[in-house]
Protein backbone atom coordinates (compact mmCIF):
# COMPACT_ATOMS: atom_id res chain seq x y z
CA UNK A 1 0.00 0.00 0.00
CA UNK A 2 3.25 2.41 1.06
CA UNK A 3 4.44 1.63 -2.25
CA UNK A 4 1.16 2.74 -4.28
CA UNK A 5 1.12 5.78 -2.47
CA UNK A 6 4.84 6.93 -3.41
CA UNK A 7 3.41 5.72 -7.18
CA UNK A 8 0.41 8.34 -7.06
CA UNK A 9 2.68 10.70 -5.26
CA UNK A 10 4.91 10.76 -8.11
CA UNK A 11 2.47 10.79 -10.49
CA UNK A 12 1.10 13.86 -9.32
CA UNK A 13 4.12 15.45 -8.57
CA UNK A 14 4.93 14.93 -12.73
CA UNK A 15 1.20 16.20 -14.08
CA UNK A 16 1.11 19.64 -11.75
CA UNK A 17 0.90 22.89 -13.20
CA UNK A 18 4.26 23.56 -11.88
CA UNK A 19 6.58 21.07 -12.88
CA UNK A 20 9.33 22.12 -14.53
CA UNK A 21 9.90 25.47 -13.18
CA UNK A 22 12.26 27.41 -11.94
CA UNK A 23 12.79 27.15 -8.55
CA UNK A 24 12.15 30.49 -6.63
CA UNK A 25 14.70 33.34 -6.88
CA UNK A 26 16.49 31.29 -9.41
CA UNK A 27 17.84 34.39 -12.43
CA UNK A 28 18.98 33.92 -15.84
CA UNK A 29 21.23 35.89 -17.74
CA UNK A 30 20.69 36.74 -21.47
CA UNK A 31 23.05 37.87 -23.47
CA UNK A 32 22.09 40.00 -26.88
CA UNK A 33 24.46 41.00 -28.97
CA UNK A 34 23.86 42.58 -32.42
CA UNK A 35 26.16 41.51 -34.93
CA UNK A 36 27.13 42.96 -38.65
CA UNK A 37 27.53 40.33 -40.58
CA UNK A 38 28.62 41.17 -44.64
CA UNK A 39 30.62 39.49 -47.27
CA UNK A 40 33.74 41.30 -46.73
CA UNK A 41 37.01 39.56 -45.88
CA UNK A 42 37.43 36.85 -43.55
CA UNK A 43 37.34 37.98 -39.95
CA UNK A 44 35.87 37.88 -37.01
CA UNK A 45 35.61 40.61 -34.64
CA UNK A 46 37.60 39.66 -31.08
CA UNK A 47 35.10 40.84 -28.79
CA UNK A 48 32.86 38.39 -30.29
CA UNK A 49 35.20 35.75 -29.22
CA UNK A 50 32.77 33.69 -26.46
CA UNK A 51 30.63 32.74 -29.54
CA UNK A 52 33.26 32.27 -32.10
CA UNK A 53 32.28 28.22 -32.34
CA UNK A 54 28.87 28.83 -33.32
CA UNK A 55 29.64 32.02 -35.84
CA UNK A 56 32.14 29.59 -37.49
CA UNK A 57 29.49 26.56 -37.84
CA UNK A 58 27.24 29.91 -39.09
CA UNK A 59 29.97 30.71 -41.56
CA UNK A 60 30.22 27.12 -43.07
CA UNK A 61 26.38 27.75 -44.38
CA UNK A 62 26.11 30.99 -45.07
CA UNK A 63 28.26 33.30 -47.44
CA UNK A 64 29.14 35.72 -45.19
CA UNK A 65 32.47 35.37 -43.19
CA UNK A 66 32.84 38.73 -41.51
CA UNK A 67 31.45 39.39 -38.41
CA UNK A 68 31.30 42.72 -36.54
CA UNK A 69 29.94 43.53 -32.82
CA UNK A 70 27.90 46.37 -33.04
CA UNK A 71 26.07 46.08 -29.86
CA UNK A 72 25.78 43.80 -26.63
CA UNK A 73 23.94 44.13 -23.60
CA UNK A 74 23.56 41.09 -20.66
CA UNK A 75 20.74 41.17 -18.55
CA UNK A 76 20.34 39.05 -15.50
CA UNK A 77 16.35 38.21 -15.39
CA UNK A 78 14.04 36.53 -12.87
CA UNK A 79 11.83 33.89 -15.32
CA UNK A 80 8.81 35.66 -16.88
CA UNK A 81 10.85 39.05 -16.97
CA UNK A 82 10.88 40.34 -20.06
CA UNK A 83 14.36 42.31 -21.54
CA UNK A 84 14.13 44.62 -24.77
CA UNK A 85 17.09 45.34 -26.64
CA UNK A 86 17.45 48.26 -29.62
CA UNK A 87 19.11 46.91 -32.98
CA UNK A 88 20.19 48.93 -35.69
CA UNK A 89 18.11 50.09 -38.09
CA UNK A 90 15.06 51.05 -35.29
CA UNK A 91 14.19 47.50 -35.01
CA UNK A 92 14.12 45.35 -31.42
CA UNK A 93 14.53 42.15 -29.90
CA UNK A 94 12.71 41.13 -26.51
CA UNK A 95 13.19 38.01 -24.64
CA UNK A 96 11.90 36.63 -21.78
CA UNK A 97 13.23 33.33 -19.75
CA UNK A 98 9.88 31.32 -19.34
CA UNK A 99 10.91 28.76 -17.30
CA UNK A 100 13.31 26.02 -16.28
CA UNK A 101 13.38 22.63 -17.62
CA UNK A 102 13.11 19.26 -15.77
CA UNK A 103 16.48 18.62 -17.93
CA UNK A 104 17.95 21.56 -16.81
CA UNK A 105 17.31 23.86 -19.89
CA UNK A 106 15.81 26.99 -19.96
CA UNK A 107 12.83 27.96 -22.24
CA UNK A 108 12.72 30.84 -23.51
CA UNK A 109 10.37 33.22 -25.68
CA UNK A 110 11.41 35.90 -28.11
CA UNK A 111 9.80 38.44 -30.23
CA UNK A 112 11.96 40.07 -33.03
CA UNK A 113 9.84 43.55 -33.36
CA UNK A 114 10.52 45.55 -36.77
CA UNK A 115 10.96 48.97 -37.83
CA UNK A 116 9.68 52.24 -36.14
CA UNK A 117 7.53 53.78 -35.91
CA UNK A 118 4.91 50.62 -37.04
CA UNK A 119 7.45 48.42 -34.69
CA UNK A 120 5.59 45.32 -36.47
CA UNK A 121 6.55 41.75 -34.68
CA UNK A 122 8.89 39.91 -37.13
CA UNK A 123 8.53 36.72 -35.44
CA UNK A 124 8.36 35.25 -32.00
CA UNK A 125 9.56 31.97 -30.94
CA UNK A 126 9.86 29.96 -27.76
CA UNK A 127 12.48 27.80 -27.62
CA UNK A 128 14.25 25.73 -24.84
CA UNK A 129 18.36 25.49 -24.74
CA UNK A 130 20.64 24.04 -22.60
CA UNK A 131 22.70 26.57 -19.85
CA UNK A 132 25.66 28.50 -21.88
CA UNK A 133 23.88 28.19 -25.15
CA UNK A 134 24.01 30.35 -28.16
CA UNK A 135 21.02 30.84 -30.82
CA UNK A 136 21.22 33.16 -34.00
CA UNK A 137 18.29 35.01 -35.67
CA UNK A 138 19.24 36.34 -38.89
CA UNK A 139 17.81 37.62 -41.79
CA UNK A 140 16.90 41.37 -41.27
CA UNK A 141 19.11 43.57 -43.19
CA UNK A 142 21.95 45.44 -41.44
CA UNK A 143 20.41 48.71 -43.24
CA UNK A 144 16.95 48.96 -44.15
CA UNK A 145 17.65 51.06 -46.81
CA UNK A 146 20.86 49.04 -48.17
CA UNK A 147 20.34 45.48 -49.31
CA UNK A 148 23.64 44.56 -49.98
CA UNK A 149 25.19 46.09 -46.84
CA UNK A 150 24.88 42.62 -45.09
CA UNK A 151 22.84 40.97 -42.79
CA UNK A 152 22.10 41.53 -39.13
CA UNK A 153 22.89 38.73 -36.89
CA UNK A 154 21.50 38.60 -33.46
CA UNK A 155 23.04 36.43 -31.04
CA UNK A 156 20.90 34.83 -27.68
CA UNK A 157 23.25 33.75 -25.40
CA UNK A 158 21.70 32.11 -22.42
CA UNK A 159 23.05 31.32 -18.92
CA UNK A 160 22.28 30.87 -15.36
CA UNK A 161 23.36 33.27 -13.02
CA UNK A 162 25.65 31.28 -11.30
CA UNK A 163 27.06 30.63 -14.69
CA UNK B 1 16.48 47.08 -134.81
CA UNK B 2 13.72 48.77 -134.21
CA UNK B 3 12.38 49.66 -130.48
CA UNK B 4 9.61 47.28 -130.94
CA UNK B 5 11.90 44.34 -131.88
CA UNK B 6 14.81 45.30 -128.95
CA UNK B 7 11.07 44.35 -126.85
CA UNK B 8 10.53 41.57 -128.55
CA UNK B 9 13.70 39.18 -129.12
CA UNK B 10 13.72 38.40 -125.71
CA UNK B 11 10.18 36.87 -125.56
CA UNK B 12 10.57 34.98 -128.40
CA UNK B 13 11.53 31.91 -126.99
CA UNK B 14 9.33 31.91 -123.80
CA UNK B 15 6.51 32.23 -126.54
CA UNK B 16 7.68 29.59 -128.63
CA UNK B 17 7.84 27.28 -125.01
CA UNK B 18 4.54 28.70 -124.31
CA UNK B 19 5.54 30.02 -121.04
CA UNK B 20 4.47 34.34 -122.28
CA UNK B 21 1.44 35.32 -120.91
CA UNK B 22 -1.89 36.52 -123.06
CA UNK B 23 -1.21 40.24 -123.13
CA UNK B 24 1.96 39.90 -123.98
CA UNK B 25 1.79 37.00 -126.61
CA UNK B 26 -1.02 38.70 -128.33
CA UNK B 27 1.10 41.90 -129.03
CA UNK B 28 4.36 39.90 -130.02
CA UNK B 29 2.54 37.77 -132.11
CA UNK B 30 1.27 41.04 -134.12
CA UNK B 31 4.41 42.74 -134.37
CA UNK B 32 6.03 39.43 -135.48
CA UNK B 33 3.87 38.99 -138.47
CA UNK B 34 4.61 42.41 -139.52
CA UNK B 35 8.03 42.26 -138.99
CA UNK B 36 10.62 40.20 -141.20
CA UNK B 37 13.48 40.18 -139.13
CA UNK B 38 11.76 38.76 -135.59
CA UNK B 39 10.01 36.24 -137.90
CA UNK B 40 13.93 35.21 -139.36
CA UNK B 41 15.03 35.17 -135.78
CA UNK B 42 11.75 32.60 -134.83
CA UNK B 43 12.06 30.79 -137.61
CA UNK B 44 16.14 30.19 -136.67
CA UNK B 45 15.11 29.58 -132.59
CA UNK B 46 12.90 26.72 -134.22
CA UNK B 47 15.48 25.28 -136.20
CA UNK B 48 17.79 25.44 -133.29
CA UNK B 49 15.18 23.38 -131.12
CA UNK B 50 14.59 20.79 -133.53
CA UNK B 51 18.11 19.96 -133.86
CA UNK B 52 18.91 19.92 -130.34
CA UNK B 53 16.02 17.23 -130.17
CA UNK B 54 17.01 15.39 -132.63
CA UNK B 55 20.78 14.90 -131.48
CA UNK B 56 19.39 13.90 -127.92
CA UNK B 57 17.21 11.72 -129.35
CA UNK B 58 19.98 10.13 -131.64
CA UNK B 59 22.28 9.72 -128.77
CA UNK B 60 19.80 8.27 -126.69
CA UNK B 61 18.82 5.43 -129.31
CA UNK B 62 22.59 4.29 -130.13
CA UNK B 63 23.02 3.80 -126.23
CA UNK B 64 23.59 0.47 -124.94
CA UNK B 65 22.20 0.04 -121.92
CA UNK B 66 22.31 -3.71 -121.60
CA UNK B 67 24.86 -3.65 -119.18
CA UNK B 68 23.54 -0.90 -116.77
CA UNK B 69 22.37 -3.01 -114.21
CA UNK B 70 25.92 -4.61 -113.59
CA UNK B 71 27.71 -1.60 -113.50
CA UNK B 72 25.59 -0.63 -110.56
CA UNK B 73 25.65 -4.03 -108.86
CA UNK B 74 29.87 -3.60 -109.01
CA UNK B 75 29.76 0.14 -107.67
CA UNK B 76 27.73 -1.31 -104.81
CA UNK B 77 29.92 -3.80 -103.92
CA UNK B 78 33.27 -2.31 -104.45
CA UNK B 79 32.44 0.78 -102.48
CA UNK B 80 33.27 0.93 -99.06
CA UNK B 81 31.13 0.02 -96.38
CA UNK B 82 29.75 2.55 -93.80
CA UNK B 83 31.72 3.72 -91.10
CA UNK B 84 31.49 1.44 -87.47
CA UNK B 85 30.10 4.76 -86.01
CA UNK B 86 26.88 5.12 -88.70
CA UNK B 87 26.72 0.99 -88.32
CA UNK B 88 26.75 1.78 -84.56
CA UNK B 89 24.26 4.21 -84.61
CA UNK B 90 21.97 2.65 -86.94
CA UNK B 91 21.75 -0.59 -84.76
CA UNK B 92 21.48 1.42 -81.56
CA UNK B 93 18.50 3.32 -83.19
CA UNK B 94 16.94 -0.10 -84.76
CA UNK B 95 17.16 -1.69 -80.96
CA UNK B 96 15.81 1.32 -78.90
CA UNK B 97 12.95 1.27 -80.98
CA UNK B 98 11.92 -2.63 -81.44
CA UNK B 99 13.15 -3.01 -77.29
CA UNK B 100 12.13 0.11 -75.79
CA UNK B 101 10.04 -1.27 -73.03
CA UNK B 102 12.67 -3.53 -71.78
CA UNK B 103 15.77 -1.44 -72.06
CA UNK B 104 13.74 1.31 -70.08
CA UNK B 105 12.90 -1.36 -67.44
CA UNK B 106 16.40 -2.76 -67.23
CA UNK B 107 17.99 0.84 -66.83
CA UNK B 108 15.66 2.24 -63.75
CA UNK B 109 16.72 -1.31 -62.12
CA UNK B 110 20.40 -0.51 -63.08
CA UNK B 111 20.45 2.89 -61.21
CA UNK B 112 18.38 1.78 -58.21
CA UNK B 113 20.97 -1.42 -57.87
CA UNK B 114 23.28 1.56 -57.77
CA UNK B 115 22.20 3.73 -55.21
CA UNK B 116 21.46 1.11 -52.71
CA UNK B 117 25.15 0.00 -53.26
CA UNK B 118 26.61 3.42 -53.28
CA UNK B 119 24.00 4.23 -49.43
CA UNK B 120 25.37 0.93 -48.25
CA UNK B 121 28.89 1.24 -48.70
CA UNK B 122 29.64 4.70 -48.33
CA UNK B 123 31.07 5.72 -45.30
CA UNK B 124 29.22 7.55 -42.49
CA UNK B 125 29.78 11.50 -42.69
CA UNK B 126 31.31 13.16 -39.55
CA UNK B 127 31.85 16.61 -38.27
CA UNK B 128 30.07 19.45 -39.71
CA UNK B 129 26.77 18.32 -42.13
CA UNK B 130 27.37 19.92 -45.27
CA UNK B 131 24.03 22.35 -45.14
CA UNK B 132 21.29 23.52 -42.96
CA UNK B 133 18.79 21.24 -41.76
CA UNK B 134 15.99 21.92 -39.32
CA UNK B 135 16.71 22.23 -36.41
CA UNK B 136 16.43 19.12 -33.38
CA UNK B 137 16.88 18.32 -30.52
CA UNK B 138 20.39 16.77 -30.54
CA UNK B 139 22.12 20.16 -30.91
CA UNK B 140 20.98 20.90 -27.47
CA UNK B 141 18.54 23.74 -29.12
CA UNK B 142 14.68 22.92 -29.01
CA UNK B 143 12.84 25.85 -31.34
CA UNK B 144 9.22 24.04 -29.67
CA UNK B 145 6.97 27.36 -31.47
CA UNK B 146 7.79 29.90 -34.42
CA UNK B 147 5.77 32.36 -35.92
CA UNK B 148 7.03 34.30 -38.77
CA UNK B 149 3.94 36.53 -39.06
CA UNK B 150 4.13 37.82 -42.34
CA UNK B 151 7.55 36.97 -43.08
CA UNK B 152 9.11 33.77 -44.81
CA UNK B 153 11.20 32.35 -42.42
CA UNK B 154 12.93 29.46 -41.17
CA UNK B 155 14.43 27.28 -38.46
CA UNK B 156 18.48 26.17 -39.83
CA UNK B 157 21.05 24.16 -38.41
CA UNK B 158 24.46 24.83 -39.11
CA UNK B 159 26.10 22.33 -36.75
CA UNK B 160 25.56 23.04 -33.17
CA UNK B 161 24.08 26.11 -33.87
CA UNK B 162 20.76 26.51 -34.18
CA UNK B 163 19.84 29.84 -36.67
CA UNK B 164 16.08 30.97 -37.17
CA UNK B 165 16.02 32.93 -40.09
CA UNK B 166 13.40 35.66 -41.01
CA UNK B 167 13.41 36.48 -44.61
CA UNK B 168 13.97 40.03 -44.68
CA UNK B 169 14.11 40.44 -48.37
CA UNK B 170 13.46 37.19 -50.23
CA UNK B 171 16.68 36.67 -51.94
CA UNK B 172 18.93 32.91 -51.69
CA UNK B 173 20.91 33.04 -48.98
CA UNK B 174 22.39 29.80 -47.97
CA UNK B 175 25.42 28.74 -49.91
Amino acid sequence: MRAVFAALAVLAAEGSPDAGTAPQGSRVRITVRAIAATSGAEQTDPKLAPIARNLAEFAKDFRWRNFRLLSEETFDLAFQSAAQMELPGSRSVQVTPRQMSPDGRIKVHLELLGEHPEHSRKLHTDYSIQRGGTIFVGGLRLDPAKPEAGTLLVAITQGMGGD
Amino acid sequence: MKRRCEESVPLIGPWMDGELPEEDRAWLAEHVAGCDGCTTRKALLAAQRDAVREAVVRKAAAADLSRMADAVLARVVHDRPPAAVLRLRVWGAETWRAHRGSISAAAGLAVAASLAVVALLSPLRSGPRPGPLLADASAGTTVEEIDFESHEGAVLQSGQTTVIWVDDDGRAVVR
